[in-house]
């Protein structure tokens, strides 16, 4: 049977991951960065990559990672949500890393894996897996096209791109345009790559790895989702304690009790799917369904949490000094990445066999 | 119920004097987790007869019908999953807060799916399978037809605890929100307003 429970060892590098975070992603930094020309904080992801390899979790130790699973990258996951850290953990070390598992791309595998290097992969980000996705044209061994969407493509060194020959190659990011797109979510944003005549090198075939990528990165979506969750209950919970109207705390008010109990449940039920898809894309087993699952159920969670922490802290939930519009833009944009809830329920539709009329 | 002169023997005594409204919570909480812990395989509840019916009647099936039992068949196994995680929390001896939610989920899905049953039987939903009056069986949730799973989990959110009670409970002692006012404390009770 899954286990959806932590290890002793799964605590403990979630305590060493928020640590990291507690000193170095306060909520303010995170903001003041949105406001700059370099969202990203590069500095963190050196921390998290370098400093306690983090990147290569997923990677056997035979090509310079530490041969750990989905279940202990969830639980980084799990914290950088709760932070809305805008570091390309999901993008570069879980989609594009699983990408170049699937291809057996050993060196890059072992760039990635250390963090020295940020991949991505140059699929839209709001595409379920085995979604159709775009290609650019191959003419005389180079590439020629423009993919917009692409998460994280600012700080990428590499991309792996999909061409019209079926094929997946990659393409060092110098050798394209990479231009930001106004996205909703600052924390982690998309572009537009343009390429004319990039010189490639193909890595495999792009079928079987965006699949396996944008399958993985469904699945793990889900843990960053239950940390977006849980911080917007935790810290709406803590608010409404304090703060008082009618000379009581405005957290006795029923309505409001109930309103938070019941979005008490939605994570509670949320962290369980996402455990279940962390553990099913570890062992293997069940992961269609699981990942499924855990998508139709965690996106309007996520939204549901970050909504009421707007709603529940007044006006100044509405303003640009709280974070909770971080939680808000990050959880409705990651309703759409990698499928919205709509599609993964049509995927479960298909795989139980509750056929459409 | 009526006691008048009832002696109970101190052997029959549970806890300590003065702690009786602990151990009488006790029972109550363990038959909120009884009601919704219950250990299913997938769609082990009343998620199964409505999958099963869809299977079964092609002819039945609607867009609007698809998308909701879609939505009710995730939260179902997204519960069922909730409930496994409990047991092993439970297992490994790190008991959570969760039993207190599980009843209020599991009552909520009740309704939901065999209400949608109801409406996907189309001219059947209207038929009822037996009106005869009995003596209280064992709850059959599943051995029944639709109607019947429609009207008797109408009592999931009353029985064992109402959803309304339970969330009060899950407001204060799981997420620690102020108690409730109350002007019924250090009242007796035929003072109190009845
Ligand atoms: C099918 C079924 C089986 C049952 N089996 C048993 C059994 O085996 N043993 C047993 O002892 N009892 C049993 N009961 C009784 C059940 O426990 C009670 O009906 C239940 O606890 C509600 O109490 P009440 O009927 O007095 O409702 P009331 O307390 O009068 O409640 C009326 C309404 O007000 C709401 N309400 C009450 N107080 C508050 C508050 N503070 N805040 C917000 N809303 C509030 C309630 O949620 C409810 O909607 C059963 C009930 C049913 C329906």
């Amino acid at each position: 049977m899954t286990d959806l429970l932590y290890s002793e060892e799964e605590e403990a590098l979630r305590s060493a991951v928020r640590d990291l975070l507690t000193d170095h992603c306060d909520a303010a930094g995170v903001i003041a960065r949105t406001e700059s020309d370099a969202p990203h904080d590069r500095a963190l992801w050196k921390a998290l990559a370098d400093g306690m390899g983090l990147a290569g979790l997923l990677v056997p130790e035979a090509h310079g990672g530490h041969g750990a699973t989905h279940r202990e990258a969830a639980v980084v996951l799990e914290e950088l949500g709760r932070a809305v850290a805008p570091v390309p953990y999901l993008t570069s070390a879980v989609v594009a890393t699983e990408a170049l598992l699937a291809c057996e791309a050993g060196e890059l595998l072992a760039d990635l894996a250390s963090g020295r290097r940020v991949g991505a992969l140059a699929v839209a980000l709001h595409l379920a897996p085995g979604a159709a996705h775009r290609t650019v044209r191959l003419e005389d061994g180079t590439l020629h096209g423009e993919l917009t969407g692409i998460a994280d493509a600012a700080v990428a060194d590499v991309l792996l791109v999909p061409a019209e020959d079926g094929g997946l190659y990659a393409v060092e990011a110098d050798a394209v345009t990479i231009t930001p797109q106004v996205s909703l979510d600052l924390t982690r944003p998309l572009a537009t790559v343009t390429l004319d005549g990039a010189a490639a090198t193909r890595i495999g075939d792009a079928g079987p790895a965006v699949r396996r990528a944008l399958r993985a990165g469904a699945g793990l979506l889900a843990s960053e989702q239950f940390g977006l969750a849980d911080w917007s209950l935790t810290e709406t919970v803590r608010y409404l304690k304090e703060r008082k109207q009618f000379n009581r705390p405005v957290g006795g008010f029923q309505a409001l009790k109930h309103r938070l109990a019941q979005l008490w449940l939605e994570v509670v039920n949320l962290r369980a799917a996402a455990r279940n898809a962390a553990d099913a894309l570890a062992t293997g087993e069940d992961v269609d369904v699981a990942v499924a699952v855990a998508q139709a159920y965690a996106a309007p969670v996520a939204v549901h949490a970050a909504e009421e922490a707007v709603q529940l802290h007044g006006g100044i939930g509405m303003t640009w000094e709280h974070p909770a519009h971080l939680y808000l833009k990050r959880s409705k944009a990651d309703s759409l990445a990698y499928g919205t809830a709509g599609a993964h329920r049509e995927a479960v539709a298909e795989l139980v066999g509750l056929q459409a009329p | 119920m009526f006691l008048t002169d009832v002696r109970i023997p101190d052997s029959r005594r549970l806890g300590e004097v003065g702690d009786g409204w602990r151990v009488a919570q006790t029972t109550l909480n363990n038959e909120r987790v009884a009601i919704g812990g219950m250990r299913l395989p997938r769609e082990g509840g009343m998620i199964g007869p409505a999958a099963a019916t869809w299977r079964e009647r092609p002819e039945l099936r609607t867009h609007d019908l698809h998308q909701r039992l879609l939505k009710l068949w995730v939260e179902a196994e997204v519960a069922r999953l909730t409930g496994e995680r409990l047991r092993q929390q439970l297992v490994a001896g790190q008991p959570g807060p969760e039993g207190a939610g599980m009843k209020l989920a599991f009552a909520r899905l009740n309704q939901e799916i065999s209400g949608l049953e109801v409406e996907l039987l189309g001219e059947e939903g209207l038929s009822y399978d037996d009106w005869t009056m009995r003596r209280p069986e064992l709850v059959d949730f599943t051995g029944r037809e639709a109607g019947y799973r429609y009207l008797r989990s109408k009592g999931n959110s009353i029985e064992g605890g109402t959803t309304e009670i339970l969330l009060n409970i899950v407001a204060e002692r799981v997420l620690g929100l102020p108690a409730e006012p109350r002007t019924d404390k250090d009242v007796a009770w035929k003072d109190l307003a009845r």
